[in-house]
């Protein structure tokens, strides 16, 4: 692995995810690596959701909130699904194609279009 | 943080006992605040009738004076550092008068403004000076 | 070329146009008219502060390609971006219910009837201008019309010179018994409504939908440094004409409509017109400021699309936010607290928490790997520093000797 290529945490977590069309969808929450046969530990996932951030605040907090969304807005997206990391973390889909991603369609769909002038289509 | 935060309201609370000498009392500040109402209602009176003043800032301006000194004036006797006896029934009678034309201010020309003006300015003067001990 | 002077310009005009709000209206108003010219230091002093930072601020959309609470999350983390997101929630939350009660006000001189009825209708206006609005219009719309403040000055021609004995208070303040409290909270409260965090992230925010380049760093520093050096000269003027006005009447400026009695003495009917022409403008320019910049910290800060040119449906999440802020703000202001109060609230609450607003972006515009070479000079730091904690430390001092005596104002 060449030097450029050397990452730390401080490179993904909280970083911007943003999607080949240019959509800003969340922010790094957690990382998920996985150990694999063989020794090796590789990152898996990037998390998105509000148990893996009230976890970086306080352990309680995240009882808390795996207590109220039983992980329903835990999201995760496959580091194989990284194009490039810089300023933003490029991924290789469209918005559309992440869950999380649907998050700004879904408030759209849902209640933003009963309100005037949304511009909703 | 938690230590900085508490070191930060110790201080707080330390400043507030230590230095009641340079803030005023209860009444002090009050007194000087109904005086200062009562002069700014005794100069929009005066400006309408001077032609300085919309018709419609002076009505607004006399409903803030009123919400500013709104319940004040039974409190007075009560307030902490207030005069006793004929001193502050004095500032109660003023304050009354003045009242009075700060409710039913004349704005338009046929009444006497003149009189509402003197009784503004006569509890004003008298507010301030208690107010200065 | 010449559309690049025709943007300083601008830059320059608007910011000149929307330096006073309502919480230096009020400061400023109660400074000149308690210990006349005894704290027009306060607002110089603040002004460098606030030249200096949003300096920064627009250099550091233009260099880093982030956004400010992105970056703030990125260096610290998001347990420690709480902090500062947690303090601009309370000040902005005071503030934006103040400004609209400014704004109420300024309609009611204008037609009479008292301003709590104006208050509903102008949480709605601020909405649709939040909602709708393009981002330029904002920027520029209330701006230009609050160039009406430059008649402070005019005010002040109209009635003098002021007298050597009330000059002298620059330098020499005059306190009745008692008074220490209260020219401190003053102090404190006209720096909290000068240096104005919301402005660091409205400003940065700004610079990021037009989409600011290396080439926008001699505009970013001509519009701060000369805007809001002129700026605040509206703010001195007031001071002044307080000063000149209503401290020999022995008025307080306790209310709003009080400030104006300066301008009518000043020019009659249309001197208290163009007062509550320039306090509506202001104030409304900067409710709707202190709306987008709220909601670009939270929308920055999570990672979502933001951005006023988007339609509300393009960026959901981030209209979705601003209008429950909007609605939150609403409700404080109808708890009943008179909107100068208020704003005295926000202003001295604004300078209590200034370093924990502001430190964090002090060190990210140190960070040579988001900026290079143009991350801040020491000089910068350090001036920047000492003003944030001359701030804070004459808030811990002052602020809990106004709430024994009974409040401010």
């Amino acid at each position: 692995m060449s030097e450029s290529e050397m990452l730390s945490m401080r490179d993904l977590m909280d970083n911007q995810l943003e999607t080949a069309d240019g959509r800003m969808i969340g922010r790094v929450a957690d990382v998920e690596a996985e150990w694999r046969d063989g020794g090796e530990l590789v990152l898996a996932n990037l998390v998105t959701g509000p148990q893996a951030l009230a976890g970086r605040v306080a352990h309680w907090l995240e009882v808390v909130m795996r207590f109220v969304f039983r992980g329903r807005f835990e999201r995760t997206i496959p580091t194989s699904e990284i194009e490039g990391i810089g300023p933003t973390i490029k991924l290789r889909g469209r918005a559309e194609e992440y869950l999380v991603g649907q998050s700004d369609r879904w408030i759209a769909r849902h209640i933003l279009r009963y309100i005037p002038w949304s511009g909703y289509w | 943080m938690r230590r900085a935060l508490s070191v930060v309201s110790l201080l707080m609370l330390s400043v507030a006992l230590a230095s009641c000498q340079f803030s005023q009392s209860e009444f002090a500040s009050q007194a000087g605040k109904i005086g200062s109402e009562f002069a700014a209602a005794a100069t929009t009176l005066r400006y309408v009738h001077e032609g300085r003043l919309l018709r419609g800032y002076a009505d607004s301006s006399f409903q803030s004076y009123r919400s500013m000194l709104e319940g004040l004036g039974p409190q007075i006797p009560r307030m902490n550092g207030a005069p006793k006896g004929k001193r502050v029934e004095r500032l109660v009678r003023l304050y009354r008068r003045a009242e009075k034309a700060v409710t039913h201010p004349c704005l338009d020309p046929g009444c006497d403004w003149r009189s509402q003006l003197r009784a503004l300015n006569e509890a004003s003067h008298a507010f301030q000076r208690a107010s200065q001990g | 070329m010449s559309t690049r002077w025709l943007q300083v310009g601008l830059g320059v005009i608007t910011a000149i146009g929307s330096f006073v709000e309502v919480g230096s209206v009020t400061t400023a108003a109660q400074a000149g008219a308690t210990f006349g010219f005894g704290l027009i230091w306060a607002v110089v002093l603040g002004t460098c502060a606030l030249v200096l930072l949003l300096d920064m601020s627009g250099r550091f959309a233009a260099v880093s390609k982030r956004t400010y609470a992105g970056a703030i999350r990125e260096r610290f983390g998001f347990k420690f971006y709480l902090l500062p997101l947690s303090a601009a929630l309370v000040t902005n939350c005071l503030l934006l219910a103040a400004e609209m009660g400014g704004t109420s006000i300024a309609v009611s001189l204008f037609l009479g009837s008292e301003w709590r009825r104006w208050y509903p209708i102008v949480a709605l206006l601020v909405w649709l201008a939040f909602w709708r609005a393009p981002f330029k219009l904002i920027e520029n719309g209330p701006a230009l019309l609050g160039l009406l403040a430059l008649s402070f000055w005019v005010g002040i021609f109209k009635i003098g010179v002021p007298s050597p004995g009330l000059v002298s208070t620059m330098w020499h303040p005059h306190f009745q018994q008692g008074t220490v409290s209260e020219y401190l909270y003053i102090a404190v409260a006209t720096l909290g409504a000068t240096v104005s965090p919301y402005l660091v992230v409205f400003y940065s925010g700004g610079a990021r939908e037009e989409k600011w380049s290396r080439r926008s760093l001699g505009i970013n520093r001509a519009s701060a440094v000369l805007g809001n050096g002129f700026g605040s000269l509206t703010a001195i003027a007031l001071v002044i004409l307080s000063a000149m006005v209503l401290k020999p009447l022995n008025i307080g400026a306790n209310t709003l409509n009080e400030v104006g009695l300066s301008m009518a003495r000043a020019m009659g009917p249309v001197g208290s017109f163009m007062f509550a022409a320039a306090l509506f403008a202001t104030c409304f320019g900067a409710a709707v400021e202190v709306l987008l910049a709220m909601s670009y910290n939270i929308a920055q800060g999570f990672g979502w699309e933001w951005g006023e040119e988007k339609q509300p449906a393009e960026a959901a999440r981030f209209n979705t936010v601003g209008t429950l802020f909007l609605m939150a703000a609403f409700i404080v202001g109808l708890l009943g607290v008179d909107p100068v109060q208020l704003t005295l609230y926000a202003t001295t609450f604004t300078a209590l928490v200034l370093p924990i607003s502001l430190f964090p972006f002090l060190i990210v515009m140190n960070d040579r790997e988001y900026l290079g070479e143009q991350a801040n000079r020491p000089w910068m730091n350090v001036a920047s520093v000492v003003v944030l904690l001359i701030a804070f430390v004459i808030a811990v001092v002052s602020i809990p000797l106004m709430v024994l005596s009974g409040g401010g104002g």
